[in-house]
């Protein structure tokens, strides 16, 4: 078949999100691969013009509609710093907490839209049945599904009780039974490892030249979390990051279920450690000053940088995501592909477009 | 290959995992954030609700004694809830159900300005004025002494917001900030000497349970 | 007289039970998946929506190929249930399918364009498979009548396992089951969302999915003749043969035309000449 172009997106059935891109293809082999970002920015940035420092937490919630925890936990965690207070011990366990349930609701459900992308029909059913536990044990702890909205400046809103915690706990058993059971179908499939095992292959050396973030960059042999630094509870928790080394689709995805057990066990450890105490401090101050603040959101490192001048709005915030950062490492594993592994290669990067153009 | 055997058997033979949505609905969380709605006759038309919505659905009158929320507009966040000084505020469990136009939830009060104007006109009918809407929530019984204050309290800030330096309304209301939910914190009788945010938390839950 | 009139009677009745099949297939599929799934009915109420939608195209190939491909999977009913000879049957049904192709490549779209191509691989894979399947029946019956192979005293399935095994391939690629969706597939989360149907809307998408369910009777009444003896049997050998591609369809992930090439059509042609030489030397 001849040179042909094809739209791959923005709106595409196979896409969880509207990514474009333009695929130059010869006889169903990419060539090449052309991005355009900025379909769905919708100038979050800018709000905060307008709204003030604390009303930015809401909206720095919905610049991701999957991790819009781990968006409000960094921006609190940058103007707790730049206000110079630190949120109580429970506090920081409970963004702990919350967190990590966020980035499992998201690696089940890439897990399921990845399966989806390969026409696994069946087993994206599984992952989703699987991420409705995770759904619920939000919806009765913090009120809301998706956009939990529990951070403040200072704090969090919301407490776990003991029957809380203990029924969590029973949660997590049963999803963790679960998703032992999905190993094998899921991870050691023929036909999932036809489709996955060497394809959009990077080195270590490619992925960390092209600055990927999170498990691409894992999944290439680079123990690079965020976590690492020990930010929230995790200066006190064990923590170590999920690597794999080949490199190709098939290493992404284990990373990814892998780092969904991680996730349980940090879960675990961290209501076993949950410190009495208060949820919030008082924010009587308005910020001032510059301040750049990193955490490990589902797809990779969330940079946050925020600016203020003392009044009660910000003077800008600057919001990098990890999509942003692994769209140059996709454009790299894209050449070579077959038109049939497109979407398992662009899947495999965990595309959140919604937060990449904000 | 067929790993997924035994998954495919054990879903044919027991129960789909799906909800027949409209018509089974699952039992709402009992600390869901769902539709906001507004108890009129404890407000004191502050203004807080407004300043705090990070979606500004609430709009907010104290002349004409209005309070207006657009509920498309409402993201469920419930800050408005946590910083209302007066506790008026509350979300119900569940969600608005789908409508095909768009419904505003419009509510008109007493704006403590034209309460007070009428106390001073009648001063012996006030308290009686006064004494009406407490009689008219009865589940919430431990705030009877201080809904009396609150209007107060809240006049303070509401009337002079610009020259808000008197040391009282900063101390009890001072509507922006966190120490705003004192008051109501007080009037709980659990003086748990924690943040602002907790004993809310409480006040909440007592709240869902009655 | 009465194969022809058995044949007008296929002729109506054929679309129905594909329909049904088409409705039951999505409800034990729904329950595989743990959802509940739709009505038993869905798929006529689908198509029932599709003709009183407003008929635009974009160019007359494109009415005439749905017309054609219509015409040849009906035909081809027609006539395996008339008796008719295999032979003219399968190129029957090769026109039908050839023409589907064409209409996708009519227009300049390029899914519909990848479509088309790989449906032409499809074609590829399955019509080998499927002639040999029929000279396999002719060697086992001595006729390429489908009357005379109807008529058969004892089950051919047990001389022929294998080439049955054949069929239920080239029944999964008419199917658009896993692992052979490629050209199409029953739910468009597909990186050429609907490949060759991507172009049709409307009334001759209606057409197209009335099509696709005389294929599918076709496919099962020749999956029938393998135990033609007894009415008992063969409804068990479709409703296994069924369940079995729902459940193939469940527990893999779609594959690639490629790999349908070099591993499905050889094991296929592989397994096809080993039943063959068996039945020179039985």
């Amino acid at each position: 078949m001849a040179r042909t172009i094809i739209p791959f997106g923005p709106q595409h059935p196979v896409l969880p999100e509207p990514l474009h891109l333009k695929l130059v293809l010869e006889d169903e082999i990419v060539q090449e691969a052309l991005p355009a970002v900025g379909y769905v920015h919708r100038g979050l940035e800018k709000l905060t013009e307008i709204r003030d420092f604390n009303q930015m937490v809401q909206i720095v919630e919905r610049v991701c509609g999957i991790c819009s925890m781990i968006h409000a936990q960094c921006y609190c965690q940058g103007l707790e710093e730049m206000l110079g207070i630190t949120a109580p011990p429970r506090a920081r366990y409970l963004r702990t907490i919350w967190s990590e349930l966020h980035r499992m609701h998201s690696h089940l459900l890439w897990l399921g839209l990845f399966a989806d992308g390969m026409g696994f029909e069946s087993q994206f059913m599984q992952c989703w049945k699987i991420r409705e536990r995770i759904m619920d044990v939000n919806e009765a702890t913090t009120g809301n599904r998706v956009i939990v909205s529990v951070n403040v400046v200072g704090g969090v809103r919301r407490d776990l009780n003991d029957g809380q915690l203990r029924w969590i706990g029973s949660i997590l058993d049963q999803v963790e039974a679960e998703l032992k059971a999905l190993k094998k179908p899921l991870i050691d499939d023929y036909t999932v490892k036809k489709r996955t095992v060497g394809k959009g292959v990077l080195t270590a050396e490619q992925v960390y030249e092209l600055g990927a973030a999170g498990p691409t960059l894992r999944a290439s042999g680079v123990a690079q979390d965020m976590r690492m630094t020990r930010y929230a509870a995790f200066d006190e928790l064990v923590f170590t990051p999920v690597v794999e080394t080949e490199g190709d689709c098939h290493a992404r995805l284990k990373v990814r279920y892998r780092e969904l057990l991680a996730s349980i066990d940090i879960v675990r450890a961290a209501m076993r450690a949950l410190p009495e105490g208060e949820l919030a401090v008082a924010v009587k101050d308005k910020p001032a000053g510059e301040i750049v603040t990193r955490v490990e959101q589902p797809r990779g490192e969330l940079l946050y940088y925020l600016k203020a001048s003392g009044k009660k709005n910000l003077d800008r915030v600057r919001i990098r995501t990890p999509t942003f950062a692994n769209i140059p490492p996709l454009l790299a594993m894209l050449p070579g592909v077959e038109l049939a592994d497109v979407p398992v290669v662009v899947l495999s990067i965990d595309p959140c477009i919604s937060c990449t153009e904000r | 290959m067929f790993f997924m055997t035994k998954t495919v058997f054990s879903n044919l033979f027991s129960r789909y995992a799906t909800r027949l949505h409209p018509f089974v609905v699952r039992e709402p969380f009992p600390d869901a954030r769902g539709e906001l709605y507004c108890e009129i006759e404890k407000c004191i038309f502050c203004m807080t609700c407004q300043r705090k919505c990070p979606s500004q659905c609430i709009t907010v009158d104290n002349k004409a004694g209005t309070w207006t929320c657009d509920p498309m507009a409402c993201v469920y966040c419930g800050v408005c809830v946590d910083n209302c000084p007066v506790a008026c505020l509350h979300q119900k469990q569940t969600y608005r159900a789908p409508t095909p136009e768009r419904l505003m939830l419009s509510l008109t009060g007493t704006p403590p300005r034209a309460a007070r104007l009428a106390k001073a006109k009648t001063p012996e009918a006030a308290p009686a004025r006064a004494g009406e809407p407490k009689a008219e929530v009865p589940p919430v019984k431990a705030e009877e002494p201080k809904a009396e204050a609150a209007p107060e309290k809240g006049e303070g800030p509401n009337e002079e917001a610009a020259s808000a330096k008197a040391e009282e309304p900063k101390l009890k209301a001072a509507p922006a900030a966190k120490p705003a939910a004192k008051p109501a914190a007080k009037a709980q009788a659990k003086p748990k000497a924690q943040a602002a945010s907790k004993p809310k938390v409480k006040a909440k839950g007592g709240k869902g349970k009655a | 007289m009465t194969s022809i009139l058995l044949g007008i009677l296929a002729l109506i009745l054929a679309p129905l039970a594909g329909g049904l099949i088409a409705g039951l297939d999505r409800r034990v599929t729904a329950r595989v998946q743990s959802r509940f799934g739709p009505p038993i009915l869905q798929p006529f109420y689908d198509v029932a929506k599709l003709f009183g939608k407003e008929p635009r195209m974009g160019n007359v190939w494109q009415i005439f190929c749905a017309y054609i491909y219509l015409l040849g999977a009906a035909v081809s009913v027609f006539l395996f249930f008339a008796g008719a000879d295999l032979l003219l049957l399968f190129f029957v049904q090769a026109i039908g399918a050839v023409f589907l192709v064409f209409g996708a490549l009519a227009r300049p779209s390029p899914y519909s364009q990848i479509g088309a191509q790989r449906e032409l691989m499809q074609i590829l894979t399955y019509e080998p498979l499927l002639i040999l399947v029929f000279v396999g029946l002719a060697k086992a019956t001595g006729s390429f009548k489908v009357a005379a192979i109807w008529s058969h005293p004892e089950p051919l399935l047990l001389q022929l396992p294998l080439l049955y095994l054949v069929l239920t391939t080239a029944l999964t690629i008419k199917l658009r089951k896993s692992p052979f969706d490629f050209s199409t597939s029953h739910h468009g989360h597909q990186e050429i969302v609907k490949g060759v149907l991507t172009e049709y809307s409307g009334p001759y998408l209606g057409l197209i999915e009335l099509a696709h369910w005389y294929e599918v009777v076709l496919v099962l009444g020749i999956c029938a003749l393998f135990w033609s003896t007894s009415l008992v049997g063969l409804l068990v050998l479709l409703a296994v043969t069924y369940a079995a591609e729902i459940f193939v369809d469940n527990t893999m992930a779609r594959l690639t035309w490629r790999w349908m090439l070099g591993s499905a059509l050889l094991a296929g042609l592989a397994l096809s000449f080993l039943n063959l030489v068996w039945l020179y030397l039985a």
